[in-house]
């Protein structure tokens, strides 16, 4: 297992809509990463992207577990990945509760 | 007087055949809806359109179609066979069928733009928050649209009560089997019983300002901010 591997990797490429995105990162599985960037260069896009919530061709590995390579048509769904996701707006359940929101 | 339960049978029959077919609407509708709504495909206005056909087509269109197909020598005789039941037409099952069909768009347009109102947004949080597609249509989507589920079901109860062309065509006029409402009043007309088609006209107006007045009520309920 290559060092890369063992943290998170990242490699997208693909088109969405007018929006072509192009990256790659490798970040440590530690710590807090910040992404940033001028508005419009993607890093929303990105983080759909981990969040699977927009599938763009490439590959992601999360400590050697892979949740998306376009090579093997591997995808795992966004209900499946064990990611926290803020949205930019605010985007609570109309028909909840404030109680049952939070729970 | 006349005896009540000669007018009671068609009220009582018209009843029975509207909850059921609302109900089976609401089972095959939702699904329909859903796919009107998320899918991407090209051709799904194609699927909308055939939905939405019983609102331009003659009652009597859909009804002598229904009756070539459910008759004893139509695709139906096929299935019929094994059934044991080689003709479906002047049936009480031949009813729910054609007003399925009829009142389809009734229910499904109201349920679409529910579920097309409420956008990607909330099923996408649902999905972060590890919702899979079943509990996210269960907890989020179908609580979002009840308003549309609400007028739907209105709708479509409202609208198979008041059918008359499709019913004449497939169902004949059986008195306590295929005679619903609408037809007992053309009956009682037709042969001059004025107090009988007055009693049940007179009902249906009373029922049908009812069932509007109470949706517009109803809509303006939901409407409203929760406290």
């Amino acid at each position: 297992m290559t060092s890369s591997e063992r943290g998170i990797s990242a490699r997208y490429e693909g088109v969405l809509g007018t929006f072509k995105l192009d990256a790659q990162f490798e970040v440590p599985m530690r710590g807090v990463t910040a992404l940033f960037g001028p508005s419009g260069c993607g890093k929303t896009t990105i983080l759909r992207c981990i969040a699977g919530l927009n599938r763009l061709p490439g590959r992601f590995v999360v400590g050697g577990d892979c949740w998306q390579d376009h090579a093997t048509g591997i995808f795992r769904e966004p209900y499946q990945r064990p990611v926290g996701y803020v949205f930019q707006e605010a985007s609570l359940f109309a028909h909840l509760s404030v109680r049952r929101n939070l729970l | 007087m006349f005896p009540l339960d000669e007018l009671w049978s068609p009220i009582r029959l018209t009843l029975a055949l509207a909850s059921i077919t609302t109900l089976l609407l609401l089972i095959i509708g939702t699904p329909i809806a859903w796919w009107l709504a998320r899918s991407k495909a090209r051709w799904k206005e194609a699927v909308a359109a055939v939905v939405a056909l019983p609102l331009v087509l003659p009652p009597t269109v859909l009804g002598f179609y229904l009756l070539l197909a459910l008759g004893p020598n139509g695709p139906w005789s096929l299935v019929g066979r094994f059934v044991g039941l080689r003709s479906l037409a002047f049936t009480f099952e031949a009813l729910v069928i054609g007003s399925v069909i009829y009142s389809m768009p009734f229910v499904v347009q109201p349920i679409r733009n529910a579920f097309e109102a409420f956008g990607e947004r909330p099923l996408e949080a649902a999905a972060t928050l590890r919702a899979s597609p079943w509990d996210a249509f269960w907890s989020v989507a179908v609580p979002l649209a009840r308003p549309g589920f609400m007028t739907g079901a209105v709708l479509g109860f409202a609208h198979t009560v008041g059918e008359f062309g499709v019913v004449l065509m497939i169902g004949g006029n059986i008195p306590g089997q295929t005679k619903v409402l609408s037809i007992a009043i053309y009956d009682y007309v037709e042969s001059l019983q004025w107090a009988q088609a007055h009693i049940l006209a007179f009902g249906m107006l009373v029922f049908s300002f009812a069932v509007i007045l109470s949706m517009m009520v109803l809509e303006k309920r939901i409407a409203r901010p929760r406290a």
